[in-house]
């Protein structure tokens, strides 16, 4: 009697037998790599001008040794670096660093020191964390566990592959898995690691309900802080939307406002009426702006605004709530979804719900259902999927105010693409889509790798225009969402 | 280009493009799962290489990503979409073609079931390997393994596989 898994071995293996690689795989590999690192830098370079919000904001905080540093603090990345040794001085803003994003300061010759904030798969546990895409002809040596204040981590050398010279001292750990902290020193800091290290604290405790107000996540609330309300929209005329939510704490309230519409930072603080001087000019496109008695807050860029306030007893909370925020990603383009309804035709009516409207529907796209436990996210104006670069896209994204890195992230996606009059074309769209229909239209469906990774769908909507919707990669398990929205719509 | 990049491609890139097929159920999923593993291990070749064969570091990103994909494919099922039978339809199994019906019945497994059998029957990984390489335990791998056999075992029955073995020896 044969065995199965025999039986299967051999069927694999002939059935495979025919299969080779490509002769040209590691080329287009390279190729592939170099464009997403363009890709990825570009990100990068947005991160760390949002970084920078936070740096610019004095800091005090109770770090989780039960010691209180007060100060004026280097905030990135979820990171706060609270122990700089003298006459070492910041070096640039945030950078991309071997596998995440860190700052650096030179203080001459090897007195330099690099604290990177690495997160994702390379930071899923100690070991991953040791695996360091160091520069070619560098390695790690002598390797050894060692504790930074509480938590495990481990310490080593980088030396040259090839003669053995010192290129520093290094330390590593989890904040929590998926977080990873790495700190680089020249030698001439070696004997400063240990405590440059049990510095670098967490930025703050994240909210345990991860709270959020129009797709902006509060993540650091004070402790005993209660939600009053799930957030009141408010359309104030001129474009402008202004969710705003309360909690209520021993000291007072706290109000956190995300305005929505048209203009820029100027704009936002026009028609907001605040009179605040001067205002901090953050990187090109954002602006801080600190009001009377220190107890507001506004961070705006084009479209968006969010305003801080905070009772006076609780002014040193604000930098901790602000620096909690959850910002969507800056579109490098920068420009605000524009409505123009008439360059995909009318608009279909939804077929069940109560349709979005303004600012708060995708333009020309009612939709009847709002996805359950997400909240407005970004507009976007390009899907990374499509082939061509030339059709005008208008989207817009529900999420769960978590980072895109950070398990549980959420994110619903629905725009329009117009110019797309046939289903020849909008099968041509995206490479390796698959044909279907979707509500008697054709539709094609596919798994996008970029933006966090989901399944689209998008069909024909008449009158020029393709609509599609599309998950994050957490919306697995719930296909119920995905199916509710194309249904509303459809 | 990074030093030895190249010669590991054209050294493990075909036993890799077969385990990603087997994986996937197809052609143009494996060879998109082989570039996003193989991209993956470019940009960190420096460390890998430092270390000891890279060869499972890439064979575990293309299970792990294949059987992501199959999960996130599942939801596309459940939106009312129709799609024309490209290729979802099964294929015609003429008398009984033993071979034929294992990998329909292969593809047709819930895709860690599929990896499990591909990396333990393939590959001939350990069941320690294996439950490395997906990232669970090998009381997982052990249980997973059982009931895709037993699911093949199903579909073409004991009887079935003596007379084809009998047959392809007489």
């Amino acid at each position: 009697m044969p065995r199965l898994e025999d039986e299967l071995r051999l069927a694999m293996r002939e059935e495979t037998a025919a299969l080779f690689s490509a002769p040209d795989l590691t080329d287009r590999i390279v190729r592939r790599a170099r464009r997403r690192h363009t890709r990825r830098t570009w990100t990068v370079a947005v991160a760390a001008v949002m970084a920078v919000v936070a740096v610019v904001v004095p800091a005090v905080f109770l770090n989780g040794r039960g010691q209180e540093i007060a100060g004026r603090q280097t905030t990135f990345e979820g990171l706060t670096v609270t122990y700089v040794p003298e006459g070492v001085t910041a070096d640039g803003t945030a950078a991309l660093g071997y596998d995440g994003i860190q700052r650096r300061w030179t203080g001459g010759g090897d007195r330099w020191m690099q604290v990177e904030a690495v997160r994702g798969s390379e930071a899923k546990s100690l070991d991953d964390l040791e695996k360091v895409s160091w520069p070619v002809g560098t390695r790690l040596t002598e390797v050894r566990t060692t504790r930074i204040g509480d938590l495990e981590g481990r310490a080593g050398r980088v030396e040259s592959a090839k003669d053995s010279v010192s290129r520093g001292r290094v330390a590593m750990w989890l904040i929590r898995p998926g977080f990873g902290v790495r700190v680089h020193v020249g030698e001439g800091l070696a004997g400063e690691l240990e405590r440059i290290a049990e510095g670098v604290l967490p930025q703050a405790p994240p909210s345990a309900r991860g709270d959020s107000v129009d797709g902006i996540g509060v993540t650091h609330l004070p402790p005993g802080a209660e939600r009053l309300d799930d957030g009141t929209d408010v359309g104030m005329g001129r474009g402008w939307v202004s969710t705003s939510a309360r909690w209520r704490t021993g000291a007072g309230e706290i109000l956190v406002t995300v305005l929505r519409g048209p203009g820029g930072a100027e704009a936002s603080e026009s028609f907001l009426g605040l009179v605040a001087r001067p205002p901090w000019q953050v990187g090109d496109r954002m602006r801080a702006v600190v009001g009377r008695e220190r107890r507001e807050l506004l961070i705006a860029e084009i479209g968006l605004t969010v305003r801080v306030t905070v009772p006076s007893k609780l002014g040193d909370e604000l930098d901790g709530i602000i620096a909690g925020l959850r910002l969507p990603t800056i579109r490098p383009s920068g420009k605000p979804v524009v409505p123009d309804e008439a360059l995909c035709g009318t608009p279909p009516a939804p077929r069940s719900g109560r349709a979005l409207s303004g600012l708060r529907a995708v333009p020309g796209v009612p939709i009847g259902y709002t996805p359950e436990g997400l909240t407005m996210g970004e507009t976007f104006t390009d899907l990374e999927s499509l082939t061509r670069t030339d059709l005008k896209v208008y989207g817009y994204a529900w999420h769960n105010g978590l980072d895109a890195t950070e398990p549980g992230f959420r994110r619903v996606s629905v725009g329009v693409v117009c110019g797309v009059e046939s289903a020849e074309k909008l099968r041509a769209l995206v490479d390796g889509a698959e044909p279907a229909v979707l509500g008697g239209r054709p539709a094609i469906t596919w798994l996008s790798e970029l933006s966090g990774g989901g399944p689209y769908v998008m069909w024909l909507a008449g009158g020029g225009a393709a609509i599609f919707v599309g998950g994050g990669p957490d919306d697995a398990g719930r296909p119920g969402t995905l199916r509710r929205v194309a249904e509303s719509i459809t | 280009m990074s030093v030895g990049f190249a010669e590991f491609v054209a050294a493990r890139g075909t036993s890799l493009l077969r385990v990603a097929y087997l994986t996937c159920g197809s052609r143009d999923d494996a060879e998109d799962v082989l570039q996003i593993a193989l991209e993956r291990a470019y940009r960190s070749w420096a460390r890998l290489r430092e270390g000891a064969d890279p060869e499972p570091y890439v064979r575990r990103i293309i299970v792990n990503t294949a059987i992501s994909r199959a999960r996130r494919r599942a939801i596309l099922r459940i939106i009312p979409t129709s799609a024309p039978p490209e290729r979802g339809a099964p294929s015609q199994v003429h008398g009984i073609e033993l071979r034929q019906v294992l990998m329909d019945g292969l593809r047709a497994l819930p895709p860690r079931q599929r990896a499990v059998l591909v990396l333990r029957f393939l590959e001939d990984m350990s069941e320690a390997q294996t439950a490395e390489a997906l990232g669970c335990s090998t009381g997982t791998v052990k249980s997973q393994a059982s009931k895709g056999l037993a699911r093949l075992r199903g579909l073409i029955g004991s009887e079935s596989l003596r007379e084809v073995v009998n047959g392809a020896e007489a």
